[in-house]
C-alpha cells in the first residue's frame, strides 16, 4: 500500500496533466498524484459520490489541484460539493485555471479555495510552478487535524 | 423638399411579435410589391390590360359616377358647381393605387356624371377633363413628394398630402370646371369667384377627406387588436356618432346649435388618433363627414333659410380642418410608435450581440489558451530532455517557436482584457485613487523589466466612483504605456495628477518619453494601433484601447496630448456628479 501523501489533479486538459505529473515527477517529491479528468471522478476518488473508481484511502490526498473550467462538473461545482461534506470540509484545495480574471478568482475564494494559481507557461521550466505549489501543500502546510500524518 | 420617398412599408421588417409587443395598433404589413413592383408611372401602359384591371377600372367609373351624382344634388349656387365633391377623393385614391393609367375610369365617370346632370357635352367635356387633370396632378404631387399611397404613415408626409392633393391640385378642377361653365355662358362672370371658391372647396373636401381613408383601407394592413381596443374603438365611434347627432342631427333634427359645439369633435377624434392607427383615424373622420353633410342637409331643408350652399361650405372647412388635424396627429403618433419599435428591436439586437461577444471572449480565453500555454510548455520538455541531442540550428528553431506562443498568449492575454473592458462595469465604489495610482505603479515596476528605472510620482488624486479593478487597470495600461515610452531617457519620469474640473474630475498621467505624433490626437486609443517602429511584439496595441473603453463604461472620456517629441500627456475623466 503507497503511504506518501496523495495530490490529486483534477483536469480535463491532457497537455496539462502530461506537464503537471513531469514536473512534479522530476521535483522528486514523495507524492502519489492521482489524476482524474473530471469532476465526477474526483469526487468519487474522494468517496463524495459512489462507484466507478477506487476511492482514495481515507486521509490520504492532501491536496486537491482543481481546473476552474471543465465540462460537465466545473470546478467551482466540485469544490462546493468538497465543502458542503463534513469529512473533506477542511480537505486544502488549490484553483488552477487560465482564468486571471478577477471576478473567477474572488468567486474560488468565496467558495472556500485555499488558494488560486493561474496556469504558466514556461519553456525553461514547464509545470514547474504546479510542482512548486504542491510541494508547499505536502512539505509545508500544516494539514487540518483529520488528515494529519501520523 | 425633393427627398426620394422610401418604397419600403412604413413597418417592413419588424416582425409580428415586435408588433404586439409595442401595444399600439398598427397595420400588420403593407405588401411592399404594391408600391414597389406597381410604379404609378408605368402602370396601365404596358401589355393588354387584363380582365380584372378592366373590371377594377369599371368600379372605379362607376363609383366616381355614383359619388358625382350625389355630390351634384348638392349642388346649390351652379348646377355643375357643389360645396360637397367625394369623387376628387375616389379620383386621387385611384390614381395613386391604380397608377396614372387609371386616367380614363375617372374622365369617363365624370363626364357622364355631369352630362346626365346639367350642361352640354362641350361644358361637361371640360369639366371631366379639369377633373381628370386635378386627379393626375394630385397623385404626381403625392407620388413625388408625400411618399404616394403610404403618405399618412409619417407626419411630415400628412401634411404635404394635404397641402399638395388638398389645396394644390384642387385649384386645376376649380379653374377649368368653372371656365367650362362661364365661358359657355352657362355662368356670368361676375359670380366666377364664388363659384370657383364653392368648387374648390368641394374638391378640398373630397381629397382630404375620402382619399385618406380609401388609401388606407386599401393597404392591406392587417387589423390585430384585442377585444378591450375592439371595444374601445366601438365606444368612440358610437359616441362620435352620438356627438354627430347633437351638433348636426342628422338623425333627428335639432335647433339651431352655436357653431363652437363642432369643436366637440375634436378630442373624440384626437383620442381615435392618439390610440389607433391612421386608418381608424381616416374612417373617424369619413364617418363624422358623412354625418355632418347629412345632417346640414337635414337642417337646411328643414329651415328653408336657403343658406344651404354656406352652411355646407363651413362644414366643409370645419372637416377639413379635422381631418388634416386628426390624420396629421394619427400619422405622428403612428411613426413615433414605430420608431420606439425600431429603438427596441435593435437594442434587443445589440444585446444578444454583447451575449455573443462575451461568449466568445471566454471561449477564446480558455480554449486557445491552453493549446498555446501547451505548445511553450512542450517547447520547454524538448529542450529539457534533448538539450544534449539538438544542433543550435533545432534550438534556435525551437526558442523561435517558444516566442511565437509567448507573443500570441500575450495577444490573448489582451484580447480578453479588451473584451472584459466592455462589459458594463459592475458594483462602483468611492475609490481612493491614489492609493489605487500607487498600487498600478507598483504592479508596473513589477511586470516590466526596467519599471524600476522611471521616476513616479503620485500626487494627491480626488476620489472617483467606480470599480476598482477596472480603473486600477485603466491606470496600470496607462502607467506601463509611459514606462515604455521612456525607454531611453536618461531621467525617466512619469507624474500621476488630478483635479476636479466642475461636473468632471481628471487624472493624468504625464511622461517625458519620446512621445507620439501629434496628428495621431485620439486615435492612439484605437486597439491594433502601435508607432511605427516598434517591436511587433512589443505589445498587442490594446493598453489603451482598453483604456478608454473601461472609461467610457464609466460614463466618462479620454484623452491624448504630445508635442511628439518631449513627452505626453494622457488624461481620462469621469464624472464626478457635480453640477453640469
Amino acid at each position: 500500500m503507497n503511504l506518501f501523501p496523495g495530490v490529486l489533479l483534477v483536469d480535463d486538459d491532457e497537455d496539462y496533466l502530461f506537464v503537471a505529473r513531469r514536473a512534479i515527477e522530476r521535483a522528486k517529491l514523495h507524492v502519489d498524484v492521482r489524476v482524474t479528468r473530471d469532476g465526477d471522478e474526483a469526487l468519487r476518488v474522494l468517496g463524495l459520490l459512489p462507484g466507478g473508481v477506487e476511492p482514495a484511502a481515507p486521509h490520504t490526498v492532501v491536496v486537491v489541484m482543481l481546473d476552474l473550467r471543465m465540462p460537465g462538473l466545473s470546478g467551482l461545482d466540485v469544490l462546493r460539493r468538497i465543502r458542503s461534506n463534513e469529512r473533506t470540509r477542511e480537505l486544502p484545495v488549490v484553483m488552477v485555471s487560465t482564468s486571471k480574471m478577477p471576478d473567477d478568482v474572488s468567486k474560488c475564494y468565496e467558495m472556500g479555495a485555499n488558494s488560486y494559481v493561474v496556469k504558466q507557461m514556461d519553456a525553461e521550466a514547464p509545470g514547474a510552478y504546479v510542482a512548486e505549489a504542491a510541494r508547499y501543500w505536502v512539505e509545508l502546510n500544516e494539514p487540518p487535524r483529520v488528515f494529519a500524518r501520523s | 423638399m425633393a427627398q426620394v420617398p422610401p418604397s419600403a412599408p412604413p413597418d417592413a421588417g419588424l416582425g409580428r411579435t415586435a408588433r404586439a409587443e409595442a401595444g399600439v395598433a398598427m397595420p400588420a404589413s403593407i405588401p411592399p410589391a404594391r408600391t414597389a413592383a406597381r410604379d404609378p408611372a408605368t402602370a396601365g401602359t404596358s401589355g393588354p390590360i387584363p380582365l380584372s384591371r378592366a373590371v377594377v377600372l369599371l368600379l372605379l367609373a362607376a363609383g366616381y359616377f355614383g359619388a358625382a351624382k350625389l355630390g351634384l344634388m348638392l349642388a346649390i349656387i351652379h348646377a355643375s358647381a357643389t360645396a360637397v365633391w367625394p369623387p376628387t377623393g375616389i379620383a386621387l385614391a385611384g390614381l395613386l393605387i391604380l397608377g396614372y393609367g387609371a386616367w380614363p375610369a375617372i374622365a369617363v365617370g365624370a363626364f357622364v356624371a355631369n352630362l346626365t346632370t346639367h350642361g352640354t357635352a362641350a361644358t361637361c367635356l371640360g369639366i371631366a377633363a379639369g377633373n381628370t387633370l386635378e386627379a393626375l396632378a394630385g397623385a404626381w404631387l403625392v407620388n413625388r413628394f408625400a411618399n404616394g399611397r403610404l403618405a399618412f404613415y409619417t407626419g411630415m408626409n400628412a401634411f404635404r398630402f394635404t397641402a399638395l392633393a388638398g389645396v394644390v391640385s384642387t385649384t386645376v378642377s376649380a379653374t377649368l370646371g368653372v371656365l367650362s361653365v362661364t365661358l359657355a355662358g352657362d355662368a356670368s362672370w361676375s359670380r366666377f369667384g364664388s363659384i370657383w371658391f364653392t368648387w374648390w372647396l368641394g374638391d378640398m373636401g373630397g381629397a382630404v377627406v375620402v382619399a385618406p381613408a380609401i388609401l388606407l383601407w386599401s393597404d392591406g394592413a392587417a387589423t390585430s387588436w384585442t377585444r378591450v381596443q375592439w371595444i374601445e374603438a366601438a365606444s368612440l365611434f358610437a359616441v362620435l356618432l352620438v356627438t354627430g347627432q347633437l351638433i348636426f342631427g342628422w338623425l333627428a333634427p335639432v335647433g339651431p346649435e352655436p357653431v363652437v359645439l363642432k369643436f366637440l369633435c375634436m378630442p373624440i377624434l384626437t383620442w381615435i388618433a392618439y390610440r389607433f392607427d391612421p386608418r381608424t383615424a381616416a374612417s373617424g373622420v369619413l364617418v363624422l363627414a358623412a354625418v355632418a353633410v347629412a345632417g346640414t342637409l337635414r337642417g337646411a331643408l328643414a329651415s328653408a333659410s336657403g343658406m344651404l350652399n354656406e352652411s355646407l361650405m363651413l362644414v366643409q372647412v370645419f372637416l377639413a380642418v379635422t381631418a388634416v388635424a386628426t390624420l396629421v396627429l394619427a400619422a405622428a403618433v403612428y411613426e413615433r410608435s414605430r420608431a420606439e419599435l425600431a429603438v427596441r428591436v435593435t437594442s434587443n439586437h445589440l444585446r444578444e450581440a454583447l451575449a455573443e461577444l462575451e461568449a466568445f471572449g471566454h471561449a477564446v480565453s480558455h480554449d486557445l489558451r491552453n493549446p498555446i500555454g501547451a505548445v511553450v510548455n512542450y517547447v520547454g520538455v524538448l529542450e529539457e530532455d534533448n538539450r544534449d541531442r539538438l544542433d543550435p540550428e533545432s534550438m534556435r528553431v525551437l526558442g523561435r517557436i517558444r516566442a511565437c506562443a509567448v507573443a500570441a498568449s500575450h495577444l490573448l492575454d489582451e484580447l480578453v482584457k479588451f473584451v472584459w473592458a466592455g462589459l458594463p462595469a459592475p458594483d462602483k465604489l468611492m475609490l481612493d485613487m491614489t492609493a489605487l495610482a500607487r498600487e498600478a505603479c507598483a504592479e508596473v515596476v513589477v511586470a516590466s523589466e526596467d519599471g524600476g528605472a522611471v521616476r513616479f510620482e503620485v500626487q494627491e488624486l480626488p476620489p472617483a466612483l467606480g470599480n476598482p479593478q477596472m480603473l486600477g487597470r485603466v491606470l496600470h495600461n496607462l502607467l506601463s504605456n509611459a514606462v515604455k515610452f521612456t525607454r531611453g531617457r536618461e531621467l525617466r519620469q512619469v507624474v500621476i495628477s488630478g483635479s476636479v474640473d466642475g461636473h468632471e474630475t481628471i487624472y493624468s498621467v504625464t511622461d517625458n518619453g519620446m512621445g507620439f505624433d501629434p496628428a495621431l490626437g485620439d486615435a492612439v486609443f484605437q486597439p491594433f494601433r502601435r508607432p511605427k517602429g516598434e517591436r511587433p511584439f512589443g505589445g498587442a496595441g490594446l493598453g489603451l484601447a482598453i483604456a478608454a473603453k473601461i472609461v467610457r463604461r464609466h460614463g466618462g472620456r479620454v484623452g491624448a496630448e504630445s508635442d511628439g517629441g518631449s513627452g505626453a500627456r494622457f488624461w481620462f475623466a469621469l464624472p464626478n456628479g457635480g453640477e453640469r
